[in-house]
């Protein structure tokens, strides 16, 4: 990552992206459209059988035109997995990483959409996790709202995995990062 | 249609002209007529990897750029490069034996 450069003694407390249950789900349009060839076949069959005459002349026309067929099947498929592609792309470039003094929060829209946004946590306010839903409950992903203090911004990530430990973390760090502050003003 | 001949009798008119129609010519006949079949597909072969190229190296670049200590950027390269070449391998398999 090159976005941002670590602080003298800051270190990276956890790197986290959004559940894989919702990659499948990102996924599962294009694995449906990559089935729909396989229809084919069963609407001819079933054309024939309601019509032998047409049955007959649509495999007679299909069977001549085969390499034309492969090729269009082929880049169908190939159109498939590269937006396969981008979606593992936009997953894996979407990411929060928690810092002892941060979190930084990168987000990968799209090729060349990419946005980052860092913010204190000396500055955080209030931290929520909100696991709500069926597939929620079930696989432990949910949502995590940030919000800090000044401009009243609200940083939400949908689709987290383990929302509560997380929140719990930046709970934490909080704590340590008061902890230090306090100690430093003392002089301690 | 059925109109009463002169002799009384009816007849059945012909209302369409004996006149050859002329068969609809498609865009594809006239894109094989001008070309042969490998050629077109060497044409199309050649846009779709063009596209394919543009869209690997955008996305290479990405990988590289953003997650390069990543130790799934490479194998995933070389996962999209392999399928890739797969799927282009079975477009064109048909039209191997012709060239």
């Amino acid at each position: 990552m090159n976005e941002f450069e670590l602080e003298p003694g800051e270190t990276i407390g956890l790197s986290v992206r959004s559940h894989w249950i919702v990659l499948l789900s990102r996924l599962f349009p294009s694995i449906l459209l990559a089935f729909v060839p396989f229809l084919f076949p069963v609407l001819i069959s079933s054309a024939a059988r309601m019509n032998p005459q047409t049955g007959s002349a649509l495999l007679t026309g299909l069977s001549a035109a085969s390499p034309w067929l492969t090729l269009l099947l082929a880049f169908w498929w190939l159109f498939i997995w590269m937006s396969i592609v981008a979606t593992l792309t936009r997953y894996y470039l979407t990411i929060w990483i928690i810092t002892t003094t941060r979190i930084v929060d990168i987000r990968q829209y799209g090729f060349f959409s990419r946005q980052v946004s860092s913010f204190l946590l000396s500055r955080i306010q209030d931290v929520t996790s909100d696991v709500d839903g069926f597939f929620e409950t079930m696989f432990g992903f949910g949502k995590l709202n940030v919000e800090t203090a000044g401009r009243e911004e609200k940083f939400q990530m949908s689709g987290i995995q383990h929302p509560v430990e997380i929140r719990d973390l930046i709970m934490r760090e909080i704590a340590a990062l008061h902890k230090t502050e306090g100690s430093s003003e003392t002089g301690i | 249609m059925i109109l009463p001949t002169a002799s009384g009798a009816s007849a059945p008119v012909t209302a369409v002209q004996a006149i050859p129609v002329n068969p609809i010519s498609s865009p594809f006949g006239t894109l094989f007529a001008t070309f042969t079949p490998v050629q077109v597909f060497g044409i199309v072969f050649f846009l779709i990897f063009v596209v394919w190229a543009i869209y690997t190296i955008v996305f290479i670049y990405h990988w590289f750029r953003y997650n390069r200590s990543s130790p799934l950027t490479i194998p995933f390269i070389t996962l999209h490069l392999m399928v890739s070449a797969f799927l282009f391998l079975m477009a064109s398999s048909g039209f191997l034996t012709a060239l």
